[in-house]
C-alpha cells in the first residue's frame, strides 16, 4: 500500500509541476511590423470574407504562415501587388468562426513563451450584446521578423 | 499502412455491397423500371428529375396475359387493363414483397406508387436548385395556394436591404416587392435615395422614406455594407419564376409577392435604442409581419412596442440566436412573439441554435442560399435566415385571409409544425398548441400544411352520418375554385359517381356493419366525413331492470320496466345512426312498450311457471336492425303457500314457504332467524263459488292444519294476506 501511495503522489507531483509549469510560462507579446497603409489594405482585402479562396477552406478556424510572395499570389482572388519583403518578414493571418456577425475581435496577437519555446496567436473577441445572429467569420493578420518564421505556432481563441 | 488496409478493405467491402445490390436490382430490373432512392431512411422515386415519396403501403403489379391473382396476394384492386395493386402485409417491408413478387413467374411488372404532388410549381428560378430548405418546409406544395399577396407587407428590421438587388428590386421585371410608401411622393429617379422632394410628406418625422428607413444614420437609404437584411428580406421576398436568382417563399409567381418594408436598425449591429421605434413605424405603416433577426437588451420601450404592435394584430418572428445555449435571448424571450430556431438537413437542431422554454418553431437555417450584396449571392448559417422562413409563412397565410389574429397565425404556424429528428415531443405545460420539445419547439416549419389550414378552414363534407345499400349523396362545400378534387371511400362503401362537388355513395353490399368514411383530396389535403355504414353492430346490449338493478331476476306478477344501454351508452347510438330498439320475448309473456325507444315494461302473468325466461333486443337504424342480443332472467316471488297433502281427504297443512327471491337476498341467514320472522297471517279458503268455508286471522306460526273431513268434494281456493302480499293457492278435496 505504501509503495502504491508513494507512486501515486510521485504521478501527482509531476502533474502538478507540469501545470505549474505552464501556467507560470512567462508569456510575452512579439510586437508586429506596421505596414504602409496601402500594404494594410491589399492585406485586409485578401483577409475578408470576399477571398473565395479562404471561404473554400473546410476548417472554420485556422491561421496561414505566408513566407513567400507566391504564398501570397496563392492567397488572392486578385492580381494584388502587395508589398511586403519576404526577405525580413512573414505573416501570419487566418480567420475564426464567430456566432454572430456582429461580433468583433479585439485583441489579437502573437505571445511567445521563452521558457518552452511556445509560439501562440491569441484571438480576443469581443462578443456582442446586440446582435445579429447569423453565423460569420473573423479575419486576422499581422506581419512579423523572419527569424520567428520556422517555429510552431498555434492558434487560440477567448 | 495499417490505414491504408483498412480502407481498401472498406472499399472492398463497398465493393461487395455494390455487386450484391446490382445482383439483386438486376433480378429485379426486368419486372422493374424505376429509380428509387432511399434519402433519409426514406424511399424515393425519381421522375423526371423531381423526388416522390413512395407509397410503402402499395405495390402494383401486372399479370402475365391469362394468368389469375395468386390468392395469397392481399387484393386491392384492378383494373380492366391488367394492373392490380396489393397491400403490402404487415410482416413484409416493401423491400421484402417486392422480393417475393420478384421471383413468381405469373408476374409481368412490378411498379412502385409515389405519394404525389398536386399543381404545385417548380420555380425557375437559377439557383433555386441550391435552396434546400425550401422543399424542407414543404414550399412546393404551399405555392399552389399562394406565393404571396402585394397587399402584405413585411417589415424586415434589420442591417439594411439592398433594393437595388434585381431579385428583390426591379431588376430586369416589370414589378418589385419593395414596398414603396404611398404617403411619401416617389422620387425623382427611383434608385437614387436623393431624388425624393425633401418633404415629410407623410408627416411621420421621416423625409423621403420611400423605400423604408436607415435608422442607423438617419438617412431614407437602408442599403448598407453589410448583407445580413438582404438576405433575409431575400428568403421572404425574393422574386420568385421569374427566371433570375432564387425563389422568395412569398416572392410572388412572376409577378408581385409580399412586399417587403425595409428598415436599417444598425449596420454592424442593431441598436436597440431604434428598434421600438422601428417597430412603431412599420405598424403605422401597414405591416402584418415584423421579422426580427437580431438580439438587443431587453427595455420596456421595446417590451411597449411589441405590445402595441400585437394589440394592431401585427405578428413578430424572432430568430432564437446562435449561442448553442438553452438561454434564448431577447425579443426572442418575449412571450409575445414567435421564436424561432435553426435546423440542418438531417432535421436536427443546429448545433448553434438556442433552445429552450421559450422556442416555438424551427426551419432549415444551415446552408442558407439568398441574396447577397451587389446583386450577388450567399450561403449563410443561423436563426437569421431561419426565422424569415417562418416570417414568410405567415405573411403567405395573411395573403390568404388578412383577417386573421395574431393568435390564430401562431396557432396555425405551431400547431401545423411537423415533429421531426426523432426528438421527445411532449404535452408541456406552457405549450398549448400541441407536442412540443425543448430543443425543437413545437417542430419544423410547415409551409403546405400551414396554408392549407387556412385554405380549407371552412370547406366540409355535409351528409347522412349513415350510408346504407341504397344511393346516398354527399357534397363538399366551400371548395376553393378552380381545385381538383379527388374522392375516396373507406372499403364497407363504393363510389356510385362523383362530381368535384358531390359523391355519391352506398354499401359495399347488404351485409356490411361498420364505420366508414368519405374523404375529399384536395391537392393532398384531406377532408374527411365519418359516417356508419349498414345497419348498428353494438358489440353489446345491456338490458337493465329497473326494478333490481344489476340483478338478473324478475319477481313474478310485478311490472319490470326493462330499458337497452349500448357498450358505450349514447356515442353508439349517435355513431350508429340507432333511432329505435326490436323486443322480444318468451312466450307466456305480455308486454307493452313506452314511448321512449330504448325501454320497455313487462309483466310476467300467471299462470306461473318458475325458471327461466329471455328477453331479447335489437338495434336499429335506417339502414336495416341488427344483431340480436340477449338476456336470461330467472323468474321468482318472496312467498307462496304449500298444501301437504293436496289433493287431501280430511285434512292438509297449509304453509307460507318462502320463495326465491328471499332465499337469495338472505341466503347469509340461517334458517331458524328466517323461521322467527314469521309474523302474523290472515287465512281464508273458498269453494268454486265463492262461498266461504274457513276464516282465520292473525295466525302466528308458518303453518296451520285444517280439517276438510266434513267439505264436499272439489278445489278450493286458498288466500292468504301476509305482510303486505296476498299469496293463492289451489287445494282438492276428495272423497
Amino acid at each position: 500500500m505504501k509503495k502504491i501511495f508513494l507512486i501515486f503522489t510521485i504521478v501527482i507531483t509531476i502533474v502538478n509541476c507540469s501545470n505549474n509549469e505552464e501556467s507560470s510560462c512567462d508569456w510575452e507579446v512579439i510586437p508586429s511590423i506596421i505596414v504602409p497603409q496601402e500594404t494594410e489594405n491589399n492585406l485586409n482585402k485578401v483577409f475578408s470574407k470576399d477571398n473565395t479562396i479562404l471561404n473554400n477552406n473546410d476548417e472554420n478556424n485556422f491561421i496561414l504562415k505566408i513566407t513567400t510572395k507566391q504564398q501570397l499570389n496563392n492567397l488572392s482572388d486578385d492580381e494584388l501587388d502587395i508589398d511586403v519583403d519576404f526577405d525580413k518578414y512573414f505573416i501570419l493571418g487566418g480567420r475564426i468562426q464567430t456566432s454572430s456577425i456582429s461580433n468583433r475581435i479585439s485583441i489579437h496577437q502573437l505571445k511567445v513563451c521563452n521558457a518552452q519555446s511556445s509560439y501562440n496567436y491569441e484571438v480576443i473577441i469581443e462578443k456582442c450584446t446586440e446582435c445579429y445572429p447569423a453565423l460569420g467569420f473573423l479575419y486576422f493578420w499581422n506581419i512579423y521578423p523572419k527569424s520567428i518564421s520556422e517555429n510552431e505556432v498555434t492558434l487560440s481563441i477567448k | 499502412m495499417k490505414l491504408h488496409y483498412q480502407l481498401n478493405k472498406k472499399n472492398t467491402m463497398k465493393k461487395v455491397y455494390l455487386l450484391l445490390l446490382l445482383m439483386t436490382l438486376s433480378s429485379y430490373s426486368q419486372k422493374i423500371n424505376q429509380k428509387i432512392t432511399k434519402i433519409n431512411d426514406k424511399y424515393k422515386i425519381e421522375n423526371n428529375g423531381r423526388l416522390f415519396d413512395v407509397d410503402m403501403n402499395t405495390i402494383t403489379i401486372k399479370l402475365k396475359k391469362g394468368v389469375e391473382l395468386n390468392s395469397n396476394y392481399k387484393f386491392y384492386r384492378k383494373n380492366k387493363l391488367g394492373y392490380v395493386d396489393l397491400k403490402v402485409p404487415k410482416d413484409y417491408t416493401i423491400e421484402n414483397y417486392i422480393s417475393l413478387l420478384s421471383s413468381d413467374e405469373s408476374i409481368e411488372k412490378i411498379e412502385y406508387n409515389s405519394i404525389g404532388h398536386y399543381i404545385d410549381f417548380i420555380p425557375n428560378d437559377d439557383d433555386e436548385h441550391l435552396q434546400w430548405y425550401l422543399s424542407t418546409i414543404n414550399y412546393y406544395n404551399a405555392n399552389e395556394f399562394t406565393t404571396g399577396n402585394s397587399n402584405v407587407i413585411v417589415g424586415v428590421l434589420d442591417s439594411g436591404t439592398d433594393w437595388l438587388h434585381s431579385d428583390l428590386g426591379l431588376g430586369n421585371d416589370t414589378y418589385q416587392n419593395i414596398y414603396l410608401n404611398a404617403g411619401e411622393d416617389t422620387w425623382s429617379n427611383p434608385d437614387n435615395p436623393n431624388s425624393g422632394n425633401g418633404i415629410d410628406d407623410d408627416g411621420n418625422g421621416l423625409i423621403d422614406d420611400w423605400k423604408g428607413w436607415n435608422y442607423a444614420n438617419n438617412s431614407n437609404d437602408v442599403r448598407t455594407i453589410n448583407f445580413h437584411g438582404t438576405q433575409v428580406s431575400g428568403i421572404i421576398g425574393a422574386k420568385t419564376n421569374n427566371n433570375h436568382g432564387i425563389a422568395g417563399i412569398a416572392g410572388g409567381n412572376n409577378n408581385e409577392g409580399v412586399k417587403i418594408l425595409p428598415y436599417c436598425i444598425g449596420i454592424a449591429q442593431p441598436l436597440g435604442a431604434v428598434l421600438d421605434d422601428a417597430i412603431i413605424e412599420a405598424v403605422d405603416n401597414g405591416v402584418k409581419v415584423i421579422q426580427l433577426s437580431l438580439s438587443v437588451a431587453q427595455t420596456n420601450a421595446i417590451d411597449n412596442a411589441i405590445q402595441y404592435a400585437i394589440n394592431r394584430n401585427v405578428i413578430i418572428i424572432c430568430a432564437s440566436g446562435n449561442g448553442s445555449s438553452n438561454n434564448i435571448p431577447y425579443p426572442a424571450s418575449n412571450n409575445n412573439v414567435i421564436a424561432v430556431g435553426a435546423t440542418d438537413q438531417n432535421e436536427i437542431r443546429a448545433n448553434f441554435s438556442n433552445f429552450g422554454n421559450n422556442l416555438d418553431i424551427v426551419a432549415p437555417g444551415v446552408g442558407i442560399y439568398g441574396l447577397d450584396l451587389n446583386d450577388n449571392y450567399i450561403t449563410s448559417d443561423g436563426t437569421s435566415f431561419a426565422a424569415p422562413q417562418v416570417s414568410a409563412v405567415a405573411a403567405l397565410i395573411y395573403s390568404i385571409n388578412p383577417s386573421l389574429t395574431v393568435q390564430e397565425v401562431r396557432d396555425i404556424l405551431e400547431t401545423t409544425a411537423d415533429k421531426v429528428g426523432g426528438y421527445n415531443y411532449t404535452i408541456v405545460g406552457g405549450h398549448p398548441n400541441g407536442t412540443w420539445d425543448d430543443e425543437m419547439g413545437y417542430g419544423r416549419l410547415n409551409a403546405k400544411k400551414a396554408v392549407e389550414t387556412i385554405i380549407f378552414e371552412d370547406t366540409y363534407i355535409s351528409g347522412s352520418s349513415l350510408a346504407c345499400s341504397s344511393n346516398t349523396v354527399f357534397s363538399l362545400f366551400n371548395v376553393p375554385n378552380g381545385i381538383s378534387v379527388n374522392w375516396q371511400v373507406s372499403s364497407n362503401l363504393q363510389i356510385v359517381s362523383s362530381t368535384n362537388t358531390q359523391v355519391t355513395v352506398k354499401a359495399s353490399n347488404s351485409t356490411v356493419s361498420g364505420s366508414g368514411y368519405i374523404k375529399a383530396i384536395i391537392s393532398g389535403y384531406e377532408i374527411q366525413k365519418i359516417v356508419w355504414v349498414g345497419p348498428p353492430s353494438p358489440d353489446e346490449l345491456d338490458i337493465q331492470n329497473s326494478n333490481y338493478s344489476g340483478q338478473d331476476f324478475f319477481v313474478a306478477g310485478e311490472q319490470n320496466v326493462l330499458w337497452v344501454t349500448t357498450k358505450t351508452s349514447a356515442i353508439d347510438e349517435t355513431v350508429m345512426g340507432i333511432d329505435d330498439y326490436d323486443w322480444n320475448y318468451s312466450s307466456g309473456w305480455s308486454h307493452f312498450e313506452t314511448e321512449d325507444k330504448d325501454m320497455v315494461s313487462v309483466v310476467f302473468v300467471p299462470p306461473y311457471s318458475y325458471g327461466y325466461e329471455t328477453v331479447y333486443v335489437r338495434a336499429c337504424n335506417t339502414c336495416g336492425e341488427g344483431n340480436w342480443h340477449s338476456e336470461s332472467y330467472q323468474i321468482m316471488q318472496n312467498y307462496y303457500l304449500s298444501f301437504s297433502p293436496n289433493p287431501t281427504y280430511d285434512e292438509t297443512t297449509i304453509t307460507i314457504e318462502q320463495g326465491t327471491l328471499e332465499e337469495t337476498n338472505q341466503k347469509s341467514e340461517s334458517a331458524e332467524t328466517a323461521s322467527d320472522k314469521i309474523g302474523e297471517w290472515d287465512l281464508e279458503i273458498y269453494n268454486i263459488m265463492n262461498v266461504q268455508k274457513l276464516k282465520k286471522d292473525n295466525l302466528k306460526s308458518k303453518s296451520i292444519k285444517i280439517q276438510t273431513a266434513g267439505w264436499t268434494e272439489g278445489i278450493y281456493l286458498v288466500r292468504v294476506k301476509y305482510k303486505d302480499e296476498i299469496l293463492t293457492g289451489k287445494l282438492l278435496v276428495i272423497k
